[in-house]
């Protein structure tokens, strides 16, 4: 493994979402790690800075809205994909506002995971460069 | 006689206070529910197909959208039933019976409770398919999926289902006592022998519920009729859920053979208890399984008295660089073949097609396995000497073998550990299929995915994917119906449209793709169905693509790659399944319970409220009937709204009537314009039928006995039913059109929807009827069949009825269809009488396409 290999972070509290999106971003060749638990998340974040986190909103425990602001505090170059399935305009603002890069209404098809993720890595190349 | 006619007064009477009873809606109410009705019906009918996407693999969902989804179509069958309710008050209230259990169901199934069809504790094999796993277990599904979707052949027999388990194990009164034993035994405060000793006490001590023992009896009973008395064994084996999948627990749970009938519920209460033997405790112990995830089903099969036995690994799991199959097979029983205590003959074969046999293993085998039906135990035999040093498969066999094995690993998704016999008649019979055991190590070797941009891609994210996978072959270009007959093994499908017609060599094809296509059609439902990767909408996928070229379809990120690449389908193999994935499976369950359609013909027996088993049934009930009472309002029971149709201005002697939906009043005193039509879809229709060449309008002799037969016809028919004999009638809205002819004693009825998202849109044409006698007007229905085949619809063909139906394109392309359905209505309309023989099918066939050439699609479009 060469130490460009971009880092993701997962965290749903469905494990489906997780188990799917894993394999998938592997493929790709990215580092993945997922999580159905907000606190382990963080946790592990504050261990290991990831390039990408990939969040759902609604949580029990401590809400993503919430785990992507300590993320955002923590390491602002971190890029933030938000995923839920209670998508409304009023979230997807206070996202935005938060600095999150996407947003994306579950379900959502694969390619466009990898489309935000993709974005997600031009992004954190060019600021490298 | 006497009596005979009071009962039928009676009856009158009765049914006449039935109709004065009903409440009379005004027209206007009756307008304003249709309307909302039908726009339930697309919502329904959009959340339908919006799940039905979902399976396709390409998608990411979870329970929260299985939640809102099924709940926003609880709400909308309702109001559709509501609005119905209110067209006709008191008619058609049983519905609401029929969506309640419906719903009932699928409230069960959210909740985690799998339906189990007709019975509580058992199912056939006949009746399995992959949604009931967590039922049956993985043992009985893969049998199941093998017997019922691929047309494998199985053993007879029967499921007895995890709520057999449960009802045992957790809800009857030792189920306390068993939680007990296992929490005391994961604090370390008990053995495992202890507590698997304990157990086991408690479930031999325990009599097995009255209503489990009598369904499995009534099952042993209906094979025991078809075996004729002959002596019937059983085979009586574990069905973990779970097992075979991710975890082997290979010879952990235990399996009986050669049980007799009285013996099966003894053995069953065996196979419960070795569910907490002290090596299963001890192995799920080790692997973090947790006691609340188990739950155990028992497949019972019938004895088959073996001639030859093997098994299959699709994929060598020792060498697979050497990508081969491996077949090990010997005389007799084949229980202890893979011991290695009899000596079995070795196949190997080449997994890329042809399949050559790469080498044999030919050892000598003075022993057998057999199974003695006296002593009921299994026994040592002799083989004959002068077959003890000769192959135990002939090569047909190996052939068949390997076709099955390769097919099930396509079905699988990953190589398969097939075990199986030949029976006394030299029939194969498959005994278990599962998911062969490779080390990730191995897999992973072989998966160097780094080359993968050295391969040239021929189409890269131009489809729409309807089902996931990657598939290797040769591609094979149907453009007929001929090419059709000649499909190779193996191959990778490329056509035009995705045509129904291909259904039918769905289980030979490794892949599909088309260049357009509709992703809820028929092709894409079977697609899903066998699991056969498929993308559509490549737009040039057929000019592309090359006949005989090798290619790797990978429609799970929608690429086609020049050669093949099978490091994609290793990676494949890798990979978790995601149809094992537990909400794909409720979704499927659910989606089952929603979407197929066993009302089809309004016209059948069958087209009643009693026969909805699905809600697209009562969707499909409610639509029609709708439609029906807004027809029969208008013109037969309602007089002051007869006027509030309009009449249309045509250049041909069709008198047709328009209600259009949209419209609150209608000025019935002019003539529509076909211009000045709000609704699309009639306009297409309308533009088909009047073009030139189209209407003839040649008189046409009538022979003396079709004379005759169209009189008797005409007779029948009027007493049947009033609205055969009234007005050619469209009812519309913008993208709607619902349209019924009466033409030359024939009817006509187009159902139609063309709006801007291609999911809801679909067409239904049903036509049937004539002057003259039965076989000319079984040809004209044949003529018409022909045609809407090769125009891509699913047609059913009945004497002379034709139903045909189109669904999931995009606006424009419905459109064409109809304007094809007005040129085909206008050209059929009196050609019964000349079928005079089988060979007017052909000719007037080839008429049509001379026609179809002729009219320039385009230049209606610019009409327009």
């Amino acid at each position: 493994m060469d130490n460009t290999q971009i880092s993701i972070l997962i965290l749903d509290d469905e494990p489906i979402v997780t188990k799917r999106l894993k394999p998938s971003l592997q493929k790709k060749g990215y580092l993945v790690e997922t999580f159905t638990k907000s606190i382990d998340a963080i946790n592990r974040f504050k261990e290991k800075p990831f390039d990408i986190v990939i969040t759902d909103l609604k949580m029990e425990g401590m809400d993503g809205m919430e785990f992507l602001t300590q993320v955002k505090e923590m390491r602002p170059e971190t890029e933030v994909i938000v995923i839920t399935g209670f998508a409304t305009m009023d979230t997807a603002k206070e996202s935005f506002q938060k600095g999150v890069l996407d947003f994306l209404a579950k379900p959502f098809k694969l390619s466009e995971i990898h489309e935000a993720v993709a974005k997600a890595e031009k992004k954190i190349l060019d600021q490298k460069e | 006689m006497l009596r005979k006619w009071s009962n039928m007064k009676q009856l009158f009477k009765k049914i006449l206070s039935k109709l004065k009873k009903r409440k009379r809606v005004s027209f206007t109410e009756l307008f304003d529910h249709f309307q909302q009705l039908i726009k339930e019906n697309n919502t329904s009918m959009e959340i339908i197909s919006n799940i039905g996407e979902k399976l396709s693999g390409e998608y990411i969902f979870d329970k929260h959208f299985i939640d809102t989804q099924t709940n926003a179509l609880f709400g909308s069958v309702y109001r559709m039933i509501y609005h119905l309710e209110s067209m006709a008050p008191g008619k058609y209230t049983d519905l609401f019976y029929h969506y309640k259990k419906i719903r009932s169901e699928i409230e069960e199934e959210l909740k985690g409770n799998i339906i189990i069809p007709k019975g509580k504790y058992v199912i056939p094999y006949s009746k399995i398919k992959d949604e009931l796993e967590d039922a049956v277990g993985g043992k009985n599904t893969h049998l199941g999926v093998a017997r019922n979707i691929l047309s494998v052949n199985i053993p007879e027999g029967f499921a007895i289902t995890t709520k057999g388990f449960s009802k045992i194990v957790k809800e009857s009164k030792i189920g306390q006592s068993i939680s007990h034993i296992l929490s005391m035994w994961q604090q370390n405060k008990i053995s495992s022998e202890d507590a698997s000793k304990k157990i086991r006490e408690i479930i031999l001590a325990y009599k097995l519920p009255r209503d489990l023992c009598s369904e499995v009896i009534n099952h042993i009973n209906k094979i025991k009729r078809k075996t004729k008395g002959n002596d019937l064994f059983f085979a009586v084996r574990s069905s973990c859920i779970g097992e075979d999948s991710e975890h082997s627990f290979a010879g952990i749970y235990k399996s009986f053979l050669g049980v007799p009938a009285k013996e099966v519920l003894n053995r069953y209460k065996e196979v419960i208890i070795s569910t907490y033997s002290e090596r299963a405790l001890e192995y799920r112990k080790n692997r973090d399984i947790m006691e609340s995830e188990i739950a155990m089903a028992v497949g019972c099969q019938k004895m088959i008295r073996a001639q030859v036995s093997g098994v299959i690994y699709t994929l060598d799991p020792f060498n697979i660089q050497d990508d081969k199959i491996v077949i090990a097979a010997t005389f007799g029983l084949g229980e202890e073949l893979v011991g290695g205590s009899v000596e079995a003959d070795r196949y190997y074969i080449a997994r890329t097609p042809p399949h050559d046999i790469i080498g044999m293993d030919i050892v000598n085998k003075p022993y057998m396995k057999k199974f003695d039906f006296n002593t009921m135990s299994i026994i040592k035999g002799d083989v004959p000497e002068k077959k003890r040093d000769k192959p135990c498969l002939s090569l047909s066999q190996i052939r068949e073998l390997v076709r099955i094995g390769i097919m099930l690993e396509k079905y699988f998704k990953h190589p398969q550990d097939i075990e199986f016999t030949y029976d006394e008649q030299d029939n194969l019979v498959l005994l278990q299929t599962r998911r062969l055991q490779i080390e990730k190590k191995r897999i992973q070797m072989k998966c160097d995915l780094s080359d993968l941009n050295s391969f040239k891609k021929l189409l890269a994210g131009q489809g729409e994917i309807v089902r996931e996978g990657v598939a290797i072959g040769k591609v094979y270009k149907v453009t007929s119906s001929e090419d059709l007959d000649n499909v190779p093994e193996e191959c990778i499908l490329v056509t035009t449209s995705s045509s129904p017609m291909l259904a039918k060599v769905i289980k030979k094809v490794n892949g599909i793709i088309t260049d357009i296509g509709s992703p809820i059609g028929h092709l894409a439902t079977i697609a899903r169905e066998f699991r056969v990767p498929m993308i559509i909408n490549t737009k040039n996928a057929t000019k592309i693509l090359k006949n005989g070229q090798k290619i790797t379809l990978n429609a799970t990120d929608n690429v086609v790659y020049e050669g093949y690449i099978k490091e994609l389908c290793y990676y494949e193999f890798a990979e978790e399944k995601f149809e094992e994935i537990k909400e794909y499976r409720l979704l499927k369950r659910i989606y089952k319970r929603i979407s197929p359609l066993n009302l089809v013909d309004p016209t059948g027996d069958n087209f009643r409220i009693e026969n909805c088993k699905t809600f697209h049934d009562i969707i499909r009930f409610i639509h029609e009937k709708a439609v029906q009472e807004l027809i029969d309002q208008n013109y037969y029971t309602d007089p002051a709204v007869s006027n509030s149709s309009i009449k249309l201005k045509l250049n041909i002697p069709l008198d047709l009537k328009i209600i259009d939906t949209t419209r609150k009043t209608t000025d019935s005193s002019s003539e529509l314009d076909i211009h000045h039509i709000s609704s699309l879809p009639l306009k297409y229709f309308l533009n088909g039928v009047c073009s030139e060449n189209v209407w003839s309008t040649d008189p046409i002799g009538v022979d003396f006995k079709s004379f005759m037969s169209s009189m008797n016809k005409t007779f029948a028919f009027e007493m049947a039913d009033p609205r055969f004999v009234g007005q050619n009638l469209a009812v519309i809205s913008n993208g709607y059109a619902n349209i019924s002819l009466r033409l030359g004693y024939h009817f006509t009825m187009i159902d139609t929807l063309a709006c801007d998202n291609p999911h809801d849109n679909y067409i239904y044409f049903r036509f049937f009827g004539g002057v003259t006698e039965d076989t000319k007007r079984s040809r004209r229905a044949k003529l018409i069949s022909n045609i809407l085949i090769e125009q891509d619809f699913l047609t059913e063909i009945k004497g002379d009825l034709v139903v045909a139906r189109l669904k999931g394109l995009p606006k424009e392309e419905i459109l064409e269809k109809i304007y094809v359905l007005g040129i085909l209505v206008g050209f059929t309309r009196q050609l019964d009488v000349k079928m005079v023989d089988e060979h007017q099918v052909t000719l007037y066939s080839k008429k049509f396409h001379e026609i179809l050439l002729q009219q320039n699609l385009k230049q209606t479009q610019i009409n327009l």
